[in-house]
């Protein structure tokens, strides 16, 4: 299973594919104080990232290997809030 | 060639065809938006077929005149004949293409070349539309080459002003990044703007990850897109990326190859670069930390920058700018490189940090600007003379304000202070700005020369080193330039080998040829109306005897229907043949289809096909397709167990699925085999009971084998867990229904822990039938051959009855009788006959026998469906016209029986 939801956090494994995201969505729609979990992400597609950035979730943990910087500033610069949209 | 290309090249030529039609009748008959979705469909589904292949340029050529029609369609570009001459050109191109793909003699070099002129000249129209603001990419991309590489090598073009705003923007330290590792591997910056389009996730792409995986990338932000309709849907894409990457033009059109249209692209030269960063380097260069390091740089000291930098790395804090210079310039210092960032430092101007060197060699910038390759000897000469090499009293005021620096330097030195390591580079330096022979001088020499101005003018030498410097620039951006794949221009020798190939796959004609179905069918009724017409042949030479009394006319007439008959044959079975196809037409979708899901299911299983080549008629290899899904679905989610439990079952891990097709006499059995974990009849007939399928006597009484047919009854299924693959309960059931539709028939077999065998035999054309005629109240009936099982005559006394229902027993067997003259309405027998005769057919239910008057022969008919009001009557499965011009009416046994 590469997506683990539990209460707080939801842990992506693997590689994580596109029919993942309506789920996730979904469940960061829930509670915005909800987390998520990359230690074990290896790759993911745009959609799963696109979720990300637009709930500006909370990364709990992230992956151990590769450069996540450009994930990290799309989460904080806000791309989703209404006065950032052009 | 493979089965595959086949397929596409015969249906994209077709798509062709249609298009280059419409777009004739769009140029003879005005703007037609029907005519323009026509086309664009075509190209489309050309385009969209292309990418099985490795055939980019044919990709990209439909694909920008997909793109032209699109902007056609939404009116943003009206259509001209002139427009229309370059999309037709476009798609003789293409089908050229498809000729030398077919040929095999395909040369994808070649391609390019014309792929990628007639790609850029479709897409100048949509340039044109939108008021040359540059929305494409190819024309961007070549028009910042040219500014770069074409006009004056030696020109420093400047950095496209969307790319510097989104630059300017950056953290330093990718600017940085970006330089450096352009001068180290003496490739372009690229800023690309990728715009996927919203809906491209359902084309299967990723932006994100094809922009993480761009090759070279130094950096790439996102930003959300301006307007996507449904912000709230997830599969859509809202978000634009920017990437700032170093590498070749060439390997980023190979990686952006799928998704042109949707990017933008500026290549920026390192010396176009050099703009962004200057404060920076400048800042670092004149600071303390750097001291040294002009120095040693302007004496092309490799080692001693490196020396430097080493040390900088080693004390300064790694996340500053100043590290990543000094990690930067020690990358360069070590590969060789540093001459190139000297030289672009150099030509930038006069703030450079190598005033000396940019002072001594070229004069100012704007100088350098004016010159080009073929005449800088002369200009720079006078270059030199106007920026005041020449004489002290004309040098100019950065000159002088360096000379100052140097002065003050050597000033420190002759007190003492200071490092004395540092005389040469003074030297040099003053030397060349005053432009005098780098000849070794002490501090006081200097301190006189500088005093002084005196100076001889070697001006040849400045001239000269000038053109040195300008050089390399000038190569760098030739290379680039041809790094472009605008039009790679093929080998000539390889020209020479593919023309004549080329030739002779014009000459080619194409062998196959495709024709509308309804032709076929057309044919194919009038073949069996000849058929018809052939069997009234022998009623003609009875009728010559009978009536006309001449036995010779007759025999005679007799002998032309043989002729006839054997001709009519022959045509009927040509016609038949020209309607069937491999199945292999099917088979080649079911590798892929077993190997996704297998993955999707973690199982590990093969396929193995046999008899691909067995034909079978086109309507119903169609019909066949979804039941054959259907059953390997079953087999791979239900039969085929998970590699662990294969192994503890003592199997091999991987599972085994056959798909076999073999002809037998006029029928093509298909039979699926797994080697899975089989089904067990107890486990059916429970589930069968559960589900009220069967009833508890039923449940007692019934045998293994007939258990398992079960799983074809309405309603059933097996699987406890309801998956997405197969298991809804429709799926035998309908399989069945499916095959029983085309004619066939269903068997099943299954082992449990050996695995399921299912058998569909179906006839390899449905066209001819052959039935059984017999006669009721003098009128000709008929029945299927197939399900015919026996005849018999038999007296009335034989004919016995239970309760009120007549039954027969033949051989021990109880067949209960229908009489054929009651279900069709007919008057009741009154004449008491001596035998009765009785045709036995087999329903499915056991046999029957039906009651009838008279025995006549079987024929091979046409058969024809009911129409017009007879079409509601079901227990007629339809007609079919005899020779002598009756209609003979074929019952449908089942559903007549059903109707009392």
């Amino acid at each position: 299973m590469p997506i683990i939801f539990k209460q707080k956090v939801a842990a992506l494994d693997g590689n994580c594919e596109i029919d993942l995201a309506e789920e996730l969505d979904l469940w960061l729609a829930e509670n915005p104080k909800r987390q998520v979990n990359l230690k074990k992400l290896t790759h993911a597609h745009t959609a799963l990232y696109q979720v990300l950035i637009k709930h500006q979730t909370g990364i709990s943990v992230w992956p151990e290997a590769g450069e996540w910087g450009w994930l990290k500033r799309a989460i904080d610069a806000g791309l989703y809030n209404a006065e950032s949209q052009a | 060639m493979s089965e595959l290309l086949d397929t596409f090249i015969g249906e994209s030529r077709e798509n062709l065809e249609s298009a280059s039609q419409e777009l004739l009748t769009l140029q003879n008959s005005g703007y037609d938006a029907k005519a323009v979705d026509t086309i664009f469909r075509d190209i489309h589904t050309i385009k969209g077929s292309s990418d099985l292949f490795d055939i980019k340029p044919l990709t990209r050529l439909a694909h920008a005149s997909e793109d032209l029609l699109d902007c056609m369609r939404a009116g943003e570009v009206s259509f001209t004949d002139e427009l229309g001459d370059v999309l037709l050109e476009a798609f003789d191109q293409i089908s050229t293409f498809f000729d030398e793909l077919e040929s095999g003699t395909h040369q994808l070099s070649q391609w390019e070349e014309a792929s990628t002129g007639l790609a850029a000249r479709l897409r100048s129209f949509m340039e044109t539309a939108s008021g040359g603001a540059s929305k494409d990419t190819e024309q961007g991309e070549s028009h910042t080459v040219d500014n770069g590489a074409t006009d004056s090598p030696v020109t420093v073009a400047p950095v496209p002003d969307k790319a510097a705003a989104w630059l300017n923007e950056l953290d330093e330290k990718c600017r940085i990044n970006a330089f450096f590792s352009a001068l180290e591997s003496d490739e372009m910056v690229h800023v690309i703007r990728y715009t996927p389009d919203a809906d491209c996730f359902f084309r299967g792409e990723d932006p994100f990850n094809v922009s993480l995986a761009t090759p070279g990338l130094i950096f790439h932000n996102l930003s959300r897109k301006n307007h996507v309709e449904g912000p709230e849907d997830v599969f859509l894409c809202h978000l634009d990326i920017t990437i700032l990457c170093v590498a070749s033009s060439a390997s980023l059109a190979e990686h952006f190859a799928y998704y042109e249209g949707q990017y933008e692209h500026d290549a920026i030269s390192a010396a176009s670069f050099y703009s962004l960063c200057e404060p920076l380097l400048t800042g670092f260069l004149q600071s303390d930390d750097a001291d040294g390091i002009t120095e040693a740089a302007a004496l092309a000291d490799n080692e001693q920058v490196a020396r430097i930098c080493s040390f900088l790395c080693a004390s300064l804090n790694p996340d500053s700018v100043h590290w990543q210079i000094s990690a930067g310039l020690e990358k360069l210092a070590a590969g060789e490189a540093l001459s190139r960032f000297c030289d672009i430092a150099t030509s930038a101007g006069d703030a450079a940090p190598f005033e000396g060197q940019a002072q001594a060699e070229s004069g100012d910038a704007s100088g350098s600007e004016s010159v080009t390759v073929e005449d800088n000897a002369e200009t720079s000469s006078s270059a030199t003379d106007v920026s005041g090499c020449g004489n002290g009293d004309r040098l100019s005021p950065s000159a002088l304000t360096m000379l100052e620096q140097q002065q003050a330097l050597l000033e420190r030195l002759a007190a003492g202070e200071g490092n004395p390591a540092s005389l040469a580079s003074v030297n040099l330096v003053v030397s060349r700005v005053l432009g005098v022979d780098v000849i070794e001088r002490s501090v006081e020499d200097l301190l006189a020369l500088i005093a002084g101005g005196q100076v001889e003018v070697p001006q040849a030498d400045t001239g000269e080193e000038e053109a040195d410097a300008v050089v390399p620039e000038a190569t760098a951006a030739q290379e680039t330039e041809q790094n472009v794949p605008v039009a790679p221009e093929p080998a000539a020798e390889e020209v020479a080998q593919s023309t004549a190939p080329a030739k002779a796959a014009e000459r080619q004609v194409p062998r196959t040829l495709k024709v509308n179905q309804e032709k076929i069918d057309y044919l194919m009724d009038l073949v069996g109306e000849l058929t018809v017409a052939k069997n009234s042949l022998p009623y003609l030479a009875r009728q010559a005897e009978e009536e006309g009394g001449s036995r010779k006319l007759s025999k005679q007439i007799k002998s032309h229907f043989t002729i006839v008959n054997r001709l009519t044959e022959e045509l009927q079975s040509a016609v038949l043949q020209i309607r069937m196809v491999p199945v292999s037409h099917v088979f080649q979708r079911y590798p892929r289809l077993v190997r996704d899901l297998a993955r999707k299911l973690d199982k590990k299983i093969e396929l193995e096909m046999q008899g691909e080549d067995t034909e079978f008629d086109k309507n119903l290899i169609e019909s066949l397709s979804e039941p054959l899904i259907h059953l390997l679905r079953n087999s791979i989610d239900h039969g085929i167990e998970s590699p662990a439990d294969r192994l503890s079952a003592g199997k091999n891990e991987s599972g085994k699925i056959e798909l076999i097709a073999t002809p037998q006499d006029d029928n093509v059995v298909i039979e699926i085999r797994d080697d899975g974990k089989g089904i067990d009849p107890a486990k059916i007939k429970m589930l069968a009971y559960q589900k009220g399928v069967i009833t508890e006597a039923q449940l007692e009484s019934i045998n293994d084998d007939e258990a398992l047919q079960l799983i074809f009854a309405p309603g059933f299924s097996t699987s406890e867990q309801v998956s997405d693959l197969s298991g809804r309960g429709v799926g035998m059931d309908a399989v069945k229904t499916m095959v029983t539709q085309a004619g066939g028939h269903i068997e099943m077999q299954s082992e449990v822990g050996t695995g399921t065998r299912f058998r569909l035999v179906l006839p390899q054309t449905m066209s001819v039938n052959r039935v059984m005629m017999f006669e009721v109240s003098d009128q000709m009936f008929g029945v299927s051959m197939d399900s015919v099982v026996e005849t018999v005559k038999v007296r009335p006394e034989e004919i016995q009855q239970i309760k009120n229902h007549q039954v027969l027993v033949i051989r021990d067997k109880l067949v209960p009788l229908h009489c054929l003259r009651d279900y069709l309405g007919f008057a009741p027998e009154t004449q008491n006959t001596e035998e009765q005769s009785i045709l036995v057919v087999n329903t499915g239910n056991g046999d029957i026998g039906l009651v009838i008057d008279k025995f006549h022969e079987g024929i091979d008919v046409i058969q024809k469906p009911l129409e017009g009001v007879m079409a509601g009557y079901a227990h007629f499965s339809g007609t079919a016209l005899l020779g002598d011009g009756r209609v003979l009416l074929i019952i449908n046994i089942p559903e007549l029986l059903s109707c009392r």
